[in-house]
């Protein structure tokens, strides 16, 4: 415990605060993302470099851009001052106050936690020669509880149905009313960028196995350099999705699925592998995942079921 | 082969989800029908595989606890398997008359109905505290785009509170297991209920967070705000599936915790009567509203607020014919509601409108499915015979042996105001028009048989639980875990 | 006993902060930004659980978390078109 980590506990409460208090939309945003990058740094500093990354990529990378989008597309009379409460001040202070109470119970209850833990930590720890991948995190999350990500990547897909239903497209909100792709800035900017976002994000899914990254950190650095493609306008949307891009966007989930079903009545087991093609698996599982999650991060950006890229 | 049931029951409508969205657009009642097929198969066999073998365990990935995740069918879970897998079928083929395949939108009930319908199934199976977070989302993110197939501003809106109530409540559920996971260092829901042994702060802490997170999923007063608004716009079928099953799956998580890891934190006579004293409030608010609602399929809404609330009634009471009674009446209100949400479809589909006095005089122009909405409402009641009555009858004994007469008064208090609601609706449709001014409209749209005859099965199937009682207790077996 | 440690403090005040965000604020985006605050809570005390092994962090928080942010991002992109969905439905219903 030492000021620096002192001061960045107080000023991660104070960018949440101040995120929340801020009566302007588009501060309140900045405020946040700002927040997210902290929250980035922190982990990384708490020992948890692959989640520094999944945070500075996904949690302040993409959802501030899928912010700033949404603010852009809400029109000038919403997205200027949010309305203040329209609570009475009793039950604002009433909130406050059982806010207050749950936040020290939480920080009391946190104290209280036994110093070390004996489970299904240290377990995964000691085991972690066996598996194929020698990344801890990695090996949790496609080995030991290899059935939460394959659940997760189908609440990626879910969330890409729903935003096609709710037709709001935001490429299309954005293209129809700014300017971005007529600023001098942005072709350099894409020319420049698109290309190290691919190589960066190709490198992330590739090292995932043996250093910090992964199929998400990297799929979501892929997903950013169609974001920039898509603000440049070389893709574009379209009311249907052909047949390529429906299958890649859930070739993570079938591989992931088929791989475990087909070897199921040899091993007895679900996502169980032989220990000879173990690491060759987890790899395909690995590098498809992250085609479909950063085609999903992208469609959540542009909203609209198809993508067309356009020439210039 | 056994083993492997639990796995396909999970993954078989995933997959079926997944070929749907490959299959792209274009005509296909076909395909829909083999998804269908598809997802209710393993979950019928893995039924009766626990009806004959008892429970059946599979451990993901091969890897013991508590390095991985278990996953565990008992009674419990083949119950609520079987649930979902009747009103499934019955309110799918509801939908084969309603949703097209060649319609962009309508497309998507057939992608994201068998991805639901393999989450619910994932969660009714889960043995891990988080891989119980991970399916409640799961849940959660498949539900809510389904009530957008109505396309209203309203159902947008509804939507949208939900989200962020559901996402809330999930992360303080997320809360209490990060603080059992630091008391315990394990997720597994049997080894973390025996190091919990004890109790202490941090445990009722952590079980206060759950609870909360999970009845502000399940709609329970006062967390029942976004329920009415969502559940009375969504189309006819999304509504008897959010009704029926996925606000089940929260209560479900819930009484699971219960006979399992949070018994101690959650069996202290306060927290008990804490929470009987919201299923109480649910019952008679949700009743009250019901009977004050303009439009047909708000009033089926605020009943399900109020029938939600008979669960919790459990807590206090603790022994086996609660337990029985809590889960029989979830059951058979399940069933009840799906049949009464389609009813109330069909009757807007059919004259363009639900709202209750101008119903006047269309029952005998619609007889099937008015007849459908008073047989169902027979079970919503309570009246014999029919699985309401059961459920009822059970949960009344048990308040009786526990001494709790005035929660015996409050399970009556809450049939007659049902039997209010229900009625009213009836004695408006069935009231001849004034005078001779003029007859009833003709219906603005028929609807087929595939929209019509769903909703009177499972209206019937709501009274036929009133005989089925014994195989289907039988099935349950005891209280898991030896609670009580 | 975890002893006192400020990012653990920092967990419970950001928990408290986005409920207390959610009650008040009125606005959906603000509301979402609150939901996400108090999801970010939990998974910083996860992170603080996961130091305290000998050998090092505990991978299992750590991949609760990932996964925790990917749901919790997806929710909020699905959450983020509904918002935009329902300013238009509104501008339509002021024309």
């Amino acid at each position: 415990m030492n000021l620096f980590d002192a001061l960045t506990a107080l000023l991660l409460v104070l960018l949440a605060w101040r995120c929340l208090i801020v009566p302007d939309l588009f501060r309140s945003i900045v405020l946040f993302v700002v927040f997210g990058l902290l929250l980035a740094l922190t982990w990384a500093r708490l020992d948890a470099p692959d989640l520094a990354l999944a945070e500075a990529a996904i949690g302040a990378g993409v959802l501030g851009v899928l912010l700033l989008g949404t603010w852009r597309a809400l029109g000038s009379p919403r997205r200027g001052e949010t309305p203040s409460s329209s609570l009475p001040a009793g039950l604002r202070v009433l909130s406050a106050a059982g806010s207050a109470v749950l936040a020290g119970a939480l920080a009391y209850g946190l104290h209280l936690l036994p110093g070390t833990g004996d489970g299904a930590g240290t377990l995964a720890l000691e085991t972690l020669p066996l598996p194929a991948t020698g990344q801890p995190v990695t090996a949790v999350l496609l080995d030991f509880r290899s059935y939460d990500t394959l659940l997760e990547t189908a609440v990626l897909l879910m969330a890409v149905v729903g935003t096609w239903l709710a037709r709001s497209p935001l490429l299309d909100a954005l293209s129809s009313e700014d300017a971005t792709a007529h600023t001098p800035v942005m072709p350099v900017l894409m020319r420049l960028f698109a290309p190290v976002l691919l190589v960066t994000g190709a490198y992330l899914v590739w090292a995932g196995a043996y250093t910090p990254g992964g199929a998400f950190q990297g799929g979501a650095v892929l997903a950013a350099a169609g974001v920039l493609l898509a603000l440049g306008r070389r893709l574009g949307t379209a009311p249907d999705a052909g047949w390529l891009l429906r299958l890649l966007l859930v070739l993570g989930v079938l591989v992931f699925i088929g791989a475990g079903l087909l070897l199921m009545p040899a091993q007895n087991a679900f996502m169980a592998y032989p220990e000879r093609w173990a690491g060759l698996i987890m790899h395909l599982v690995e590098y498809t995942l992250a085609v479909s999650i950063a085609l999903s991060l992208l469609l959540l950006f542009t909203g609209r079921p198809g993508l067309r890229g356009i020439s210039g | 082969m056994t083993e492997m049931l639990p796995v396909l029951a999970v993954f078989l409508p995933l997959l079926a989800g997944v070929i749907l969205f490959l299959s792209g657009p274009g005509p296909g009642g076909l395909w829909a029908l083999g998804g269908i097929v598809l997802s209710a198969a393993p979950s019928l066999l893995l039924v009766r595989q626990v009806a004959v073998m008892g429970t059946i365990e599979h451990l993901m990935g091969g890897w013991s606890v508590p390095l991985g995740i278990r996953l565990m069918a008992d009674g419990l879970s083949a119950l609520m398997i079987l649930l979902t897998a009747v009103v499934g079928v019955l309110v799918s083929i509801h939908a084969l008359g309603l949703f097209d395949r060649r319609d962009a939108a309508s497309r998507q009930f057939w992608v994201l109905w068998p991805l639901l319908w393999g989450a619910l199934n994932a969660l009714f199976l889960s043995a891990d505290l988080f891989n119980a977070y991970v399916t409640l989302e799961l849940v959660t993110l498949a539900a809510i785009p389904l009530v957008l197939l109505a396309g209203s501003a309203r159902a947008v809106s509804a939507a949208l509170r939900y989200l962020i109530l559901a996402l809330f409540g999930s992360m303080l559920y997320l809360a209490g297991v990060a603080l059992i996971y630091g008391l315990t260092g394990v997720l597994d829901m049997q080894l973390a209920g025996e190091r919990l042994a004890g109790g202490g702060w941090v445990v009722n802490l952590a079980a206060a967070l759950m609870v909360t997170g999970l009845l502000v999923k399940a709609a329970i007063v006062p967390f029942h705000l976004w329920l009415p608004d969502a559940h009375g716009s969504a189309p006819a079928p999304v509504s008897a599936l959010l009704s029926a099953l996925v606000v089940k799956a929260a209560v479900y998580l819930l009484l699971r915790l219960w006979s399992g890891p949070l018994l101690e934190p959650l069996s202290q006579p306060s927290v008990a009567w804490l929470l009987a004293g919201l299923g109480v409030a649910a019952i008679l608010y949700g009743s009250v509203q019901a009977l004050r609602q303009p439009r047909l399929k708000l009033v089926v809404a605020y009943s399900t607020v109020a029938q939600l609330g008979y669960m919790l009634l459990l807590f206090p009471m603790a022994g086996l014919l609660a337990w029985q009674g809590v889960i029989y009446h979830g059951v058979a209100h399940g069933v009840a509601k799906a049949a009464l949400f389609l009813a109330a479809g069909n009757i807007l589909y059919q004259i363009g409108h639900d709202r209750i006095v101008d119903l006047r005089g269309s029952g005998t122009v619609l007889a099937v499915s008015f007849g459908t909405f008073a047989i169902a409402g027979i079970s919503i009641m309570g009246l014999p015979p029919s699985g309401g009555f059961l459920g009822k009858w059970l949960l009344l004994q048990a308040t009786l042996g526990a001494g709790a007469w005035w929660l015996a008064l409050v399970i009556l208090a809450g049939g007659l105001l049902a039997a209010g609601y229900v009625f009213r609706v009836l004695r408006a449709a069935f009231q001849l028009p004034d005078s001779d001014a003029e007859g009833m409209e003709p219906p603005v749209r028929h609807i087929g048989p595939l929209m019509r005859w769903p909703a009177l099965v499972l209206a019937l199937l709501g009274i036929a639980l009133g005989f089925a009682g014994e195989p289907l207790l039988a099935l349950l077996g005891d209280m898991p875990g030896g609670a009580g | 006993m975890m002893g006192l440690d400020v990012y653990a403090i920092a967990a419970a005040v950001l928990v408290g902060l986005g409920f207390h965000g959610l009650i008040t604020q009125p606005h959906p985006l603000k509301r979402l930004l609150a939901v996400n605050v108090v999801g970010n809570g939990v998974f910083l005390a996860l992170i603080v659980l996961a130091r305290r092994l000998p050998d090092g962090p505990d991978p299992i928080p750590h991949a609760m978390v990932l996964t925790g942010i990917v749901i919790a991002v997806s929710a909020t992109a699905f959450g983020l078109a509904l918002v935009r969905r329902q300013a238009r439905d509104a501008e339509e219903r002021d024309d």
